[in-house]
């Protein structure tokens, strides 16, 4: 669950997700699953030309397991919280 | 003292665990890897870096079949989630 | 494909009930949150069905779950393998022109959605569609229309299946309903053999979803919910304590969730989403138990409706098979009627909210712990802006996670540069104090050595140093450094540190939790079994930190080890919140005493380059490295190490200044930048406590009179620091060891200032930090140090004044310049206007 807590904290930001298809989506994360499932809205796509069949799109969902990336801002991302929450995640793992 | 860095690791996730908040080496599946500051990973070795840097090596073939030699891409990313499914191996970096 | 079964119960006597099953199943579809229902169903179907269909097969869905498989061989009998051709629609594309006109319909049910999965169609790669790409592409020559290649609309995707039913529907109903009698509100029957078009589909839903959504979904819920429970309950293990949450996630104490301000958060967004999907459950007895009668659908209407497209002819053995599969499902019905109306909706919520509780689990802070502190700090730093400034924005060391997320602005790094301006107008105070102190009584011999000087004359004369005698200080405040000779051992090697850390941390996360659970200040018993549980986990830590080790136990020492990664740089300030103030001392006496060993003094990153591109990639990236050490120094342990000198008196500051003076030569260390900033918060601290003994109005202390001899032994310790500075005084200036360390054409544009002005700036910037320094110095310094302090200066002086007036400087940069010297001149009582 921690790095579905730490999605959790990245909605409404502007992130992009590269895909294993190499396709790499821009928008914002509106809600994300435990199974890490995406949803994006005002979707733009890195490589237009390699991907026109992505023009129209505005919003989507994407699977969680077909994400390879997801590239975000550094600012959204408090390091030392997230480093202690791994700590902890791991501790319960133990238990 | 001198054993107390193997008492307590009882799975290799606890080795990973040792790299938190320092510079990690991660190879990828399609002849990837990335180096970066690791800030978290759970039990799918979904992994959170910043200060990343991506390595491609990409092997292009001539149109009769042929290898060219193979050619290297990089790209700098400040803060990046992969997705655990990719991961080959994590390890420190040699400092 | 247990899905088929939900639907059965509604239609017991019909012989269409399978195809208008389908259209039942995708009814409960439709009555959901089209958007949401399609997002998650639609991605579950491609593979993994029992993943993503679990959540909605709960109540709606009817379920696609591994238990009812065993069911589909009752259901559908030997049918099986006909059935199953239908199906799998890729395996047996069957011609559109044979009885069963079907195709179009079914296989657009399971085709991938246009919309959900762009992707698969483009790559090849894209291993996890593989299978729905192949299946459409078998399909695309046989499909006589293609409705739904141009379809993008969720609502035709749903709809869409709704075509099946004539398909499932042909022989049985054409058997027992020999003639439905078609209601004039119908649509014109299509003409056999006619597949209908998009539009006939679509009129034919809108007329059926209404009745089948109330008639069919609470059936399929009785059905299928039993084996929901059972696995549900064989799952839960502790079901009494699932059961009593009310919110999926109770909070404990003030828990973020419960505040207002998260409505927008994404933690409140995320419950939306849950919400929508399970949104049948959401709306709980209302919907559930609306048309929980098993009724069977009103009115014939509903029977007439999947009317073949085009009637199929089969054979007599084939009716009656079929008739006899009826029989046979009838009867499993009926058996299974029992069951109906066993839940109550207060089962169903329970379920809903067992569902819920995995996700969102009864204490947010160990599953859901960074979202909550992150939305917390958030909240926090929010309020604070909103107040206004707020006290100071950022504290070192507040909270929890000291809110710092943000990239490094500069090579300072954020928390640097403010440990630096702190330090710095530290700095200012005394040489403002000091300056007005200073008018008073006379400059004239100051200013004679610098007065009326021009380039080239260089005729003030130098006092002879006074060569330090036998004052050596011999007080170590921290008596607990026991300096045992003999035992001696390697330093730690990186795992073990690295391990030893992790530890640590630990440590510290469990001493951070315990003391938020500090019990209500009544319980008096408690509280004090509180605090013996938070000291042992103290005297733990302390034990872990290595500090008592013997001093010279090994190179590095056990802690220096610790604290050189920027883990262990990062847990400094923690740790110094928990530690008693007589350990934190001893902690810092041993810092100081070790100073040297520490990688950002001992390995200080080389003086900057005018022209990195003169440095090789390696030498390049080991720069950058050891810079972001340097930072991460300044940023975390400097700003401890301040707040701990704070809390000391004269007589440690003194002591502080003797151990690195015995232990290390101060030079050395005066020329790194974490040197700098030690040195420059003892001597302030030493200073202001001299100037004024008037209690600190916030931390009224007793014994806040310096005593003489304290005074004395400072004074002591002082000039036999100064003076073993004075001689290096110059090479303490990054500019002027850049400027010794250039080679090439570097040494050029060092010499001559022409380097990019913001470079230039940044080299002002750390500049500052040593002119800081000779501040302090000069404000601690006797009158004839000070003397000594201005000659072995002047040059430097001298220079900086003039570059700045050069014209080639930025006025931006000369300012910088000009406010650099001064910091020094000021204090003592000089001003750089009186240069010429």
């Amino acid at each position: 669950m921690l790095i579905f807590s730490f999605f959790k904290t990245l909605t409404d930001q502007v992130i992009t997700v590269e895909l294993k298809n190499d396709l790499s989506i821009t928008g914002t994360l509106k809600s994300v699953d435990q199974f890490l499932n995406i949803r994006l809205d005002g979707i733009s796509v890195e490589d237009p030309e390699r991907h026109p069949h992505m023009l129209a799109v505005k919003n989507c969902f994407i699977r969680g397991s077909v994400v390879r990336y997801v590239r975000m801002a550094a600012r959204s991302v408090d390091t030392t919280l997230l480093e202690d929450a791994t700590r902890r995640e791991a501790k319960e793992a133990k238990k | 003292m001198d054993d107390a860095a193997n008492t307590g690791i009882s799975e290799p996730l606890d080795l990973v665990k040792l790299s938190l908040g320092e510079r990690v080496f991660i190879k990828l599946r399609g002849d990837r890897t990335v180096t970066g500051l690791l800030h978290a990973y759970d039990a799918h070795m979904n992994v959170v870096l910043s200060q990343v840097e991506e390595t491609i090596h990409i092997v292009d073939v001539t149109e009769d079949g042929n290898p060219l030699p193979p050619r290297i891409e990089k790209r700098n990313l400040e803060m990046l989630f992969v997705r655990g499914d990719g991961v080959i191996l994590i390890s420190p970096t040699q400092q | 494909m247990s899905g088929f079964f939900g639907f059965d119960t509604s239609l017991p006597e019909r012989g269409g009930q399978r195809g208008g099953g389908g259209q039942q199943q995708f009814s409960g579809f439709q009555a959901s949150n089209v958007d949401e229902t399609f997002a998650l169903g639609g991605a579950g179907e491609e593979e993994d069905l029992a993943v993503y269909t679990w959540g909605e097969g709960g109540m709606g869905g009817g379920g696609l779950l591994e238990g009812g498989d065993e069911l589909n061989d009752e259901t559908f009998g030997d049918d099986l393998g006909e059935i199953s051709n239908n199906f799998q629609f890729s395996s047996q594309p069957a011609p559109a022109s044979t009885a069963k006109g079907k195709i179009a319909s079914t296989q657009s049910r399971y085709k991938p959605k246009p919309v959900s999965d762009p992707f698969a169609f483009s790559e090849d790669d894209f291993y996890s569609s593989r299978p729905t790409k192949k299946t459409t592409t078998a399909k695309a020559p046989s499909r006589p229309k293609p409705p739904t290649a141009q379809s993008g609309s969720v609502e035709n995707l749903w709809n869409k299946p709704a075509v099946s039913s004539p398909a499932w529907g042909t022989a049985p109903s054409s058997m027992t309903k020999p003639t439905p009698p078609p209601s004039a509100s119908y649509p014109s029957q299509p003409p056999p053999g006619h597949i209908k078009s998009l539009e006939e589909i679509e009129a034919e839903m809108a007329q059926m979803a209404i009745p089948s959504t109330s008639a069919a979904a609470p059936t399929q819920q009785k059905v299928l919910s039993l084996e929901e429970i059972e696995k549900q309950m064989v799952e839960q293990i502790e079901p009494p304590r699932q059961a009593t949450p009310q919110q999926p996630a109770p909070p404990r104490e003030a828990t973020p969730t419960q505040v207002p301000g998260l409505a927008g958060s994404g933690y409140a967004s995320q419950q939306a989403l849950l919400d929508s999907m399970f949104p049948e459950l959401g709306k709980g007895p209302s919907s559930a138990l609306g048309g929980s009668t098993p009724a069977f659908p009103p009115g014939p209407r509903q029977e007439g409706q999947p009317q073949p497209p085009h009637p199929p002819q089969p054979s007599p053995e084939e009716l009656a098979r079929m008739e006899e599969l009826h029989k046979r499902i009838t009867s499993k019905i009926q058996s299974m009627a029992k069951y109906n109306n066993l839940m109550g909706s207060s089962d169903k919520d329970f379920i809903t909210r067992i569902q819920l509780s995995q996700l969102a689990t009864a204490d947010p802070y160990t599953s859901d712990f960074y979202a909550q502190v992150f939305s917390a700090l958030k909240r926090r730093r929010m309020i604070a802006e909103g107040q206004g400034d707020g006290p100071t924005v950022v504290q070192v060391g507040a909270g929890m996670g000291l809110g710092v997320g943000g990239p490094v602005g500069n090579r300072f790094g954020k928390m640097g540069q403010n440990t630096m301006t702190k330090l710095s107008t530290q700095v200012k105070k005394l040489v403002e104090n000091r300056a007005q102190h200073q008018k008073v009584t006379n400059t004239a011999a100051l200013q004679g050595a610098l007065g009326r000087v021009t380039r080239g004359n260089a005729a003030a004369p130098r006092p002879v140093l006074a060569i330090p005698t036998s004052n050596k200080p011999e007080n170590r405040p921290a008596s607990q450094l026991n300096q045992q000779t003999g035992i001696h051992r390697a330093a730690l090697t990186k795992k073990q540190v690295m391990f030893a850390l992790e530890e640590l941390y630990d440590a510290i996360l469990e001493l951070e939790q315990m003391r938020r659970e500090a019990p209500p200040p009544t319980a008096m018993e408690e509280i004090e079994i509180w605090h013996a549980k938070c000291q042992a986990k103290v005297d733990i830590i302390w034990r872990r930190l290595m500090v008592m080790e013997p001093l010279d136990i090994s190179n590095p020492h056990p802690f220096i080890s610790l604290i050189n990664p920027i883990k262990g740089q990062k847990l400094f300030p923690r740790l110094l919140r928990h530690l008693p103030h007589t350990q934190s001392i001893t902690l810092l006496s041993l810092l100081i005493a070790t100073y040297t060993q520490l990688d950002v003094v001992s390995r200080a990153p080389p003086p900057p380059v005018a022209d990195a591109s003169l440095l090789t990639k390696a030498d390049r990236l080991d720069r950058a490295k050891r810079e972001a050490e340097t930072d991460n120094f300044l940023q975390f342990v400097i700003p401890g190490v301040d707040m701990i000198i704070n809390r000391c008196g004269l007589g440690l500051v003194a002591g502080m200044l003797a151990i690195s003076a015995q232990r290390s030569e101060v030079w050395r260390v005066a020329a790194t930048r974490p040197g700098v900033a030690l040195y420059t918060a003892l001597l302030s601290k030493a200073q202001s406590l001299i100037r004024s003994p008037t209690p600190d109005p916030m931390n009224p202390q007793p014994n806040q009179q310096v005593d003489p001899a304290e005074l004395e032994q400072w004074s002591k310790t002082f000039t036999y620091f100064l003076h073993v500075l004075l001689p290096h005084l110059n090479d303490l200036f990054p500019s002027s060891v850049a400027q010794k360390a250039a080679f090439g054409p570097g040494a050029y544009l060092i010499g001559g200032d022409a380097v990019s002005d913001r470079e230039g700036q940044e080299m002002e910037r750390r500049e500052a930090e040593v002119w800081g320094f000779v501040a302090v110095l000069a404000v601690n310094a006797a009158e004839e140090d000070q003397t000594n302090l201005v000659a072995a200066l002047r040059e430097k002086i001298l220079h900086t004044v003039q570059s700045s007036r050069h014209p080639n400087v930025s006025p931006a940069r000369a300012e910088m310049k000009l406010r650099n010297v001064n910091m020094f001149l000021n204090g003592l009582g000089l001003d750089a206007s009186m240069i010429e």
